[in-house]
């Protein structure tokens, strides 16, 4: 088992966003966690990445590393990789610039091969190393931002809402992007909104409700569960 | 009234206990007496900063400007004037007095455009072109200034030496006595909100910008008396006194006194007036020594010497509030006023750069009903409540309240219309209690002026009275009573979101957005906003609701509308948008 949560309790301050989270990734797997607004989706990335969030109780293990007494540096060295929401790049620098701050090694030729490697993945940042981040356009930059966390070696990739304000050709190239990753052996957690188009590449997904996991499953079996559709829309969630 | 407010109206007996002490003991000592009364005169000066810094928020580095206005004034016009010595120097106290009030005003809406750093350097500035002027102008004697200034004469009475000390003194504690009226008055709820929160307070009704304005005005004033009185005292104007290091002596008495009210600076004010005297010699390391005091409290204590004094305080006793009978299910509610939908919306349109956020949406909501607005993250439901509420501007489109035309309103003005909303993320004013934030909730149902705060007239005293029962009013609705006295930055979660929808709708709005309610609400606060919404909507309110919360929303929604990308897609009851595809796909994505 690559990253394994359990029974966390975590939230800001007072208030408890996660009531008791299970769920596991498998290395080389691709995992959905949807759910509708509020449900605590981004809380338990920023949770698992360490970042602002206070953990009341549970574990977060990953690869065998303890991640509630790492720090989010740790972390990205253990191969734990986030991209936060809103891409988070460094806009005022260059796209070179900032794929190269993504690399977690400081040898030189290591950043080299490595950056090489992401350029051949992303052939359109390519040929935009010394244009600004912020001249990019939305699909350019969450490539961008997918290629600088690509730089640290991850093991597994966490996403937060890659799709928010793309076209619907550019969420299918990120999620073509994401399928030849998890090819690669990569890991993938991913925060989606569009369920029904996560579930076409995730092999299992957890739907998040009020900060609780109310339906698992593998994609296919949730596709097929109209109370998915329930925990979004309200409705009753008796129908089995 | 605050804690700190009761702090600082007991503490200021104290201090005029200990100015008339002093005043006895420097009866025969004239270097006493001098340093008393330049502390006197600088305390003036000090406490409009105060209020400026510690109660608006603002800062100025360039109050000296304002101190020679009113030096100049009482120098120039009374060495020019031959009138009798009792009007003389009153006359061009006033007229300085009145000429600084207007360049604050000038100065305050300048203010406007600037925050931080920049709104220091752009008051720095004016310091400085101050500076310039005083040194320059040939009318005002140049880089020499004008001497032989008369001293104020009343009957046989001449003010200066020790005289001038209990002159400046009783002016400088009636001003004290005045700004407290001030801060505790209508005016002085209003600073504490915009300093708390400046958005919070606008969309309460209070005109943020037109009170930061009246701080500059006010602080300005005071400057210009201390002037007039320090022209007087000296008997001499010379420019090289009234510059930038002035200022920055005057910033120094509130840090080290501490900003806010007036004991602090009147202690601040007594500390330097002291010690530029007694210190005289010490030129330059007296210059050494303020910059090390002044470091040593900004990390140490701060809140100044008065921060230290109010924590030895504690908290003071307060007076027992009224019990009012609990009438949780009874809600006052002004009727609309008539002539059109209570709330109308028309080809709205609003842009960030190429971002369209709202596109062309339409609706009307029908008095008395609850709306739902719901829609995926980043769908643009804030970007509209900001645009109906005035905050933001809308790029096309009509925004009607009740048959007015409100588009381009300023978010105070839309909100005196009866026009009540909460945010997103609660907020509310942290270093105010409970019940302070509903009080402020209810400003715009106030009634009185600025002159009934400054002397506490009746008419001012009333107000506060109407408002703190109102305020508990609402706070018994909501069953929030216990809470009255917690600070609101020491509220659970939960609570949190009730403060506000009580504070939003302390003046009984009669239209009411509320933005995600619900939102970290457990499941037994979530049923008691249920019934708080739909009580609201029973007693005639009409409410628009952003909320997540689907099931709370199908459940008490009269009408749901579905935005996505900005525009809106669906618009109908509850059970009818839950199953339309366009609403499921907007929400559950499609497979391709």
């Amino acid at each position: 088992m690559l990253l394994d949560v359990r029974e966390l309790h975590a939230g800001y301050g007072e208030l408890e966003v996660l009531r008791g989270i299970s769920l596991h990734v498998e290395a080389g797997e691709m995992v959905a966690v949807l759910g509708p607004n509020g449900a605590g989706k981004s809380t338990l990335l920023r949770t698992i990445s360490r970042l602002e969030t206070n953990v009341r109780s549970g574990a977060i293990v990953f690869d065998g590393h303890d991640l509630l007494r790492a720090s989010t540096v740790a972390g990205v060295g253990y191969g734990c990789l986030h991209v936060p929401e809103g891409r988070q790049l460094f806009t005022e620098l260059s796209v070179d610039d900032n794929i190269r701050l993504g690399a977690f090694s400081g040898d030189r030729k290591t950043i080299d091969a490595d950056a090489a490697a992401v350029y051949e993945r992303f052939p359109a940042l390519a040929g935009r190393k010394s244009q600004s981040a912020f001249s990019l356009s939305g699909g350019e930059q969450q490539m961008l931002a997918i290629g600088r966390a690509l730089m640290a070696r991850p093991r597994m990739l966490m996403l937060d809402e890659p799709s928010t304000g793309l076209a619907p050709q550019i969420v299918a190239a990120i999620f073509e992007i994401l399928a030849g990753l998890k090819r690669s052996g990569t890991a993938v957690l991913i925060v989606e909104q569009n369920a029904y188009l996560t579930l076409q590449h995730a092999d299992r997904a957890y739907v998040l409700e009020n900060g609780e996991i109310a339906l698992s499953g593998t994609a296919a079996q949730l596709n097929a569960d109209p109370r998915v559709r329930a925990i979004y829309l309200g409705g009753s969630t008796d129908e089995t | 009234m605050s804690a700190r407010l009761r702090a600082d109206t007991r503490t200021l007996p104290v201090l005029a206990l200990i100015v008339v002490a002093f005043g006895v003991l420097a009866a025969g000592n004239p270097t006493l007496a001098q340093a008393g009364t330049y502390a006197a005169i600088f305390a003036l000066a000090a406490i409009g900063l105060s209020l400026l810094m510690g109660n608006v928020n603002q800062i100025s580095l360039g109050q000296a400007g304002f101190f020679g206005i009113g030096a100049y004034a009482v120098a120039a016009l009374t060495t020019a004037w031959n009138l009798p010595p009792w009007l003389s120097w009153p006359l061009a106290a006033l007229i300085g007095i009145v000429t600084a009030t207007l360049v604050g005003l000038g100065l305050g809406f300048i203010a406007l455009r600037f925050r931080g750093h920049y709104l220091a350097m752009a008051t720095l500035t004016f310091g400085l072109i101050c500076a310039g002027i005083f040194h320059e102008a040939k009318f005002l004697g140049g880089a020499i200034g004008i001497e032989d200034i008369p001293y104020p004469r009343f009957g046989a009475l001449t003010i200066s030496g020790y005289p001038a000390y209990w002159f400046a003194w009783i002016l400088a504690l009636a001003t004290a006595l005045l700004t407290l009226n001030l801060l505790r008055g209508r005016s002085g709820r209003a600073f504490e909100a915009i300093r708390n929160d400046e958005l919070a307070a606008e969309v309460l009704g209070v005109p943020t910008r037109r009170y930061k304005i009246l701080g500059f005005a006010y602080a300005g004033a005071l400057a210009g008396l201390g002037g007039a009185v320090y022209a007087a005292f000296l008997g001499i104007v010379v420019p090289d006194a009234i510059g930038v290091q002035l200022s920055i002596s005057l910033l120094l008495m509130v840090v080290l006194g501490g900003s806010g009210g007036v004991s602090g600076a009147l202690i601040g004010a007594a500390l330097i007036g002291f010690l530029d005297i007694t210190g005289h010699q010490f030129e330059n390391t007296r210059e050494v020594v303020y910059g090390l005091l002044v470091i040593l409290v900004v990390s140490a204590a701060p809140g100044g010497a008065f921060g230290l004094i109010r924590a030895r305080l504690g908290a003071a006793p307060r007076a027992p509030q009224p019990a009012l009978p609990a009438t949780r299910s009874v809600t006052r509610t002004i009727p609309a006023p008539a002539g059109g939908a209570p709330l109308a919306v028309s080809h709205l349109t609003t842009r960030f750069g190429g971002l369209v956020a709202v596109n062309d949406v339409s609706f009307e909501l029908t008095r008395g009903t609850l709306t739902a607005l719901i829609g995926p993250n980043g769908a643009g439901k804030t970007t509209l409540f900001n645009a109906i509420s005035g905050i933001g501007n809308l790029s096309e489109g009509r925004v009607t309240i009740a048959g007015i035309d409100v588009t381009g309103w300023q978010p105070h003005r839309v909100a005196a219309l009866g026009v009540g909303r909460t945010f997103q993320n609660a907020r509310l004013f942290g270093e105010m209690t409970v019940l302070e934030n509903v009080v402020a909730g209810a400003f715009r149902t106030e009634r009185t002026s600025f002159g009934a705060d400054l002397f506490a007239l009746p008419s001012a005293r009333h107000a506060e009275r109407a408002a703190g029962d109102r305020a508990r009013h609402t706070l018994a609705r909501l069953g929030l009573e216990p809470l009255a006295s917690t600070l609101a930055k020491d509220l659970a979660f939960g609570d949190r979101r009730r403060v506000e929808l009580a504070r939003a709708t302390a003046s009984d709005p009669w239209l009411l957005l509320v933005d995600e309610p619900a939102a970290g609400l457990n499941a037994g606060e979530r049923a008691a906003l249920t019934t708080d919404l739909l009580s609201l909507r029973d007693a005639g309110m009409t409410l628009l609701l952003i909320e997540h919360d689907m099931r709370l929303v199908m459940s008490i929604s009269d009408r749901v509308m579905v935005l996505k990308f900005g525009t809106l897609i669906a618009d109908g009851a509850a059970d009818t948008v839950r199953d339309d595809p366009a609403v499921v796909a907007a929400y559950l994505g499609t497979a391709n």
